[in-house]
């Protein structure tokens, strides 16, 4: 098996483990006693510790630091709560994201660790295993939390007795002084030069013992050093108490020497009440492993988000005849000083590239510490971007960055960036330069491929009498027998084609199981974070569609459950008071009805008033508003930028993001999108979906001597319009249809060539969403089920076709992209 | 010709860690100084190609001993020795041109990839 096949196969079984994960983690939740749940759990998390095979050492690293928590909760060891489970969750989640980076081609290392493998930490502290990642360190002074791990020293060099030795002079002799200058220093006298002292023997000794392998003399010399460092700085008073504190810390580390000098272990002489006692003059900050939260976001940025000021030197650059470089850093988990690792990388660079920007931010005052002496949080400079423009390949910024983690260098399109047509996410990157692992397999029930099987039998059947009607007109058989059996030959070709093309179109068939199975967490940890008691119910699961909608439909569902969750359902005592059970319930269906699929999200919050959908749409001077039905009130809600804050509560949140819900269902995917509600009982929104996407059901028309094919999904009706009726003139034409003037389209403009026009012509009435348009045609011919093919954008230059299809006859039928209609609003 | 490292610590502990983890690995430890004004004078003398530098030290810190370096020979290829909580003492040493940077307490193959990497980094100065 080669290493891509390996992969590709890792991948494809990474889906099924990521599903067994977020089940099983579910099952955990509620019964959280039961132990063959949690062997579940540990089985499925240890099969992505075998990825260290092909490499993903940081995704072996983090399954590897769950199993340890399982581990000990197996052995009972520690309960499953829900810090526990939170902490497992996140961990599935970045797995997750591995995997996901793995299969774009990105490797694992793109993926922060840092905070998780800390908080799994707290649950079970990484054992001394040298191969494992190391537990980022914290901020100092605020570092040393209890569940610490001491970070990997060289302890394969303090056996050496004349080291040892040497370390232990070294700690008597600073312990000594310490102590000494500590008798000496009195209360509120200014002795700077021997407060800086003192302060340099706790951090020689801190250093050094953390050095030799010893950890606790390490943390405890750390404290005292934190104390000397406000008393240097002037914000802490050498009072009694502190100098006592200090010299109780003095004698400690003094014991601990002479027990190591005696072959005992330092952890024989108790240093809890020392540290505590420091840690009163010097708490820990806040920055410290106490608060696992990670840095607050910050606004990432990307070449997409150039501003003027890069835009201008990358054209400069290019006019120089230099190309546009990203290159990105994964530092080390173990990384401990990540600003100034970033800053070294960052001065190397200046002197090889132009650099264009750099994320984040490069700015010294990042690691300033306060005036508590605290350090602030360098994390997000483990992941630095920084943008530069170079003649060379790009490679001459790898070697002036090397050694600073993983790095990544990609040319990218300057172009792109400057042009006036914004590049999608993904088109910066040159292909060639990554290797995204391309999903070439695909997984099929094994019963659908039966049934193909079974089909092509049947074909070379059809085939056989094919042949023998031939050799018999070839012997002059009777005319009206080889009539009839052509007739049944055909009829049974007929047959077995339209299986095969139905059993075909099943292979790209999937549950909608992958989707729905994110549910649970989902409203899981948004009932936790509001507040909410809420019952998810989820039936048929088991419907298949297609692939290719299942991806795109993923995000408008979570979408739509998380309004119905944050907006829809009233809090707990709301509900009471209105006469409702305490606990809401969320319901999302799925069913297959006739060829379309319909999905339901409905929810018994507290619905939409639609009146005050019709004040807010008088206010915005929305026209016929006054007159509208309840179904035309739902529809604004759909209306991009129809919905604003003031009226979000009062409709139940809904309309925040549903524009989006809208054109991802009905633009891209073909499908409609209905919504129902009743103020107090609850909301519904249906969706109505194709099967599939790569056949659809269209409208032939003729226009212009050519063929075209528009989605039925799009199409009101038929009509007929009056030339006297088209009002305007050039590009800008309209027509009245339904005492509405809507605008007029004629497939000759939309090619960019003049339009003839007949007296009388043929028109169909397009929708999108609740906009209409006419588009004028020279003739309508039929309804047909045509089965779509991707069209190249070279043939597409005006985008006007989302793909196209091959006719009987081999002539092709361009499918008409009918987002040409001007959405509503605009 | 074997690299030649000048190692600079008021520990002698830490010093004998670094030389044994240097020598080990075929570098040529040719002088140890024991405080930053040791280090200048002995850069001087010994023309090191490296110096491993720790930040605290006695009678003139790492810092201070390293601009003097650098004013002598550009060139000079520095390694800072910090521990945790030093980072912008570190970010300061980076601006006056240090080659590199280990965190206390480190592991033999930080330290010896900065060594490397120093190394291969082209020297602008005559001395080096």
């Amino acid at each position: 098996m080669s290493s891509d096949q390996a992969l590709a196969d890792f991948l494809d079984k990474a889906e099924d483990w990521a599903q067994d994960l977020a089940a099983s983690l579910e099952l955990l939740g509620k019964q959280p006693e039961r132990s063959d749940v949690v062997d579940r759990v540990f089985q499925t998390t240890h099969n992505y510790k075998n990825s260290a095979i092909l490499g993903f050492v940081r995704l072996a690293g983090l399954a590897h630091r769950m199993e340890d928590v399982l581990t000990l909760v197996r052995q009972q060891a520690i309960a499953v709560n829900q810090a526990v489970l939170d902490a497992l969750y996140a961990g599935s989640d970045l797995i997750a994201e591995m995997v996901a980076a793995i299969g774009r081609g990105e490797g694992d290392g793109t993926v922060n660790l840092s905070g998780i493998i800390e908080e799994l930490g707290r649950w079970a502290p990484p054992e001394q295993d040298p191969a494992g990642p190391a537990a980022p360190s914290a901020n100092p002074p605020a570092a040393q939390a209890p569940a610490e791990a001491p970070a990997p020293a060289v302890v394969e060099a303090a056996p050496d007795p004349q080291l040892l030795g040497a370390f232990l002079e070294d700690a008597e002799d600073r312990s000594q002084k310490l102590a000494s200058l500590l008798s000496a220093l009195e209360p509120g006298a200014a002795n700077r030069e021997a407060i800086h002292e003192t302060f340099r023997a706790a951090h020689d000794l801190k250093s050094a013992s953390a050095t030799a392998g010893f950890h606790l003399m390490s943390r405890l010399a750390h404290r005292m050093e934190d104390v000397f460092q406000k008393v240097r700085d002037g914000t802490l008073e050498i009072a009694e108490p502190v100098r006592d504190a200090l010299l109780a810390g003095s004698d400690r580390i003094a014991e601990m020497v002479a027990a190591i000098g005696r072959g005992e272990a330092e952890g024989t002489v108790d240093t809890a009440a020392a540290i505590a006692d420091l840690s009163a003059f010097a708490p820990a900050g806040p920055a410290g492993p106490g608060t696992p939260e990670a840095a607050p976001a910050r606004p990432v940025m990307t070449e997409q988000s150039f501003g003027a000021f890069e835009r201008a030197q990358v054209r400069e650059a290019g006019d120089r005849g230099e190309s546009l470089f990203r290159l990105t850093c994964e530092m080390d988990p173990a990384e401990e000083m990540r600003f100034a690792r970033a800053y070294l990388l960052y001065t190397g660079l200046e002197d090889a590239v132009n650099i264009v920007a750099v994320d984040p931010p490069m700015d010294p005052a990042a690691v300033e510490p306060d005036a508590q002496g605290n350090v602030p949080d360098d994390r997000p400079y483990a992941h630095l971007t920084v943008w530069f423009t170079s003649s060379g390949d790009g490679s001459e910024a790898l070697s002036a960055a090397a050694g600073t983690g993983t790095l990544k260098v990609e040319r990218l399109e300057a172009a792109d960036l400057l042009g006036s047509i914004p590049a999608g996410p993904s088109a910066a990157a040159e292909p060639g330069q990554r290797s995204t692992v391309e999903r070439t397999t695909i997984r099929v029930d094994t019963r659908k491929l039966d049934t193909l099987w079974s089909l092509v039998a049947e074909l070379v059947q059809a085939k056989a009498r094919v042949s023998t009607i031939s050799d018999r007109l070839g012997r002059g058989d009777d005319a009206e027998n080889v009539r009839t059996g052509l007739s049944e030959a055909f009829d049974s070709l007929d047959k077995i084609s339209g299986g095969m093309q139905q059993a075909m179109m099943e292979t790209r068939m999937i549950p909608i199981r992958v989707i729905f199975e994110k549910f649970p967490r989902l409203v899981r940890d948004l009932s936790r974070k509001l507040h909410k008691a809420i019952d998810l119910e989820t039936i048929g699961a088991d419907t298949e569609i297609d692939r290719g909608i299942v991806e795109a439909l993923s995000d408008p569902l979570m979408h739509l459950l998380r309004n119905a969750v944050d907006h829809g359902v009233e809090f707990p005592e709301d509900r009471v008071r209105h006469g409702k059970s305490e606990r809401g319930r969320v319901r999302v269906s799925a069913n297959q009805q006739g060829g379309r699929i319909v999905i339901e999200v409905s929810d018994d919050g507290r619905g939409i008033d639609v009146e005050a959908v019709r004040r807010k749409a008088l206010a915005q001077g929305i026209p016929g508003a006054a007159g509208m039905d309840e179904r035309e009130l739902c529809e604004l809600v759909f209306r991009p930028g129809f919905s604003t804050r003031e009226i979000v509560s009062e409709l139940s949140g809904r309309g925040v993001g549903m524009d989006v819900v809208a054109t991802r269902v009905r633009t891209d995917l073909k499908g409609e999108v209905l919504l129902k509600s009743r103020a107090g009982a609850g909301t519904q929104v249906t969706l109505l979906l194709p099967l599939t996407l790569t056949i659809m059901r269209t409208l032939l028309v003729r226009g212009e001597s050519h063929v075209f094919a528009v989605p039925l999904s799009g199409v009101e009706t038929t009509t007929r319009v009056l030339n006297t009726e088209i009002r305007g003139a050039g590009e800008r034409l309209a027509c009245v249809w339904q005492d509405a003037e809507i605008p007029l389209f004629t497939i000759g403009g939309l090619l960019g060539r003049p339009s003839r026009r007949a007296e009388e012509l043929s028109a169909v009435i397009l929708r999108r969403g609740g906009s209409r348009a006419c588009l004028v045609v020279d003739e309508l011919l039929e309804e047909r089920e045509i089965v779509i093919k991707p069209l190249d954008d070279l043939a597409n230059h005006r985008r006007l076709f989302s793909g196209v299809s091959v006719r009987e006859d081999g002539t092709l039928v361009f499918i008409l992209d009918t987002s040409f209609v001007p959405e509503e609003g605009s | 010709m074997r690299t030649t490292i000048l190692i600079a610590d008021d520990l002698s502990f830490m010093r004998m860690i670094e030389k044994e983890i240097l020598t080990e690995r075929g570098y040529h430890v040719v002088g140890e100084a024991v405080d930053g004004l040791d280090a200048v004078e002995k850069y001087k003398r010994l023309r090191p190609d490296v110096v491993v530098m720790d930040i605290t030290m006695p009678n003139m810190n790492g810092l201070e001993a390293m601009r003097r370096i650098l004013q002598i020979d550009p060139g000079a290829r520095i390694i800072m020795c910090s521990a945790l909580g030093q980072q912008h003492l570190i970010v300061d040493a980076i601006k006056a041109g240090v080659k590199d940077f280990i965190v206390k307490p480190f592991k033999p193959d930080r330290m010896l990839a900065a060594i490397q990497k120093a190394l291969a980094a082209p020297s602008e100065g005559a001395g080096a």
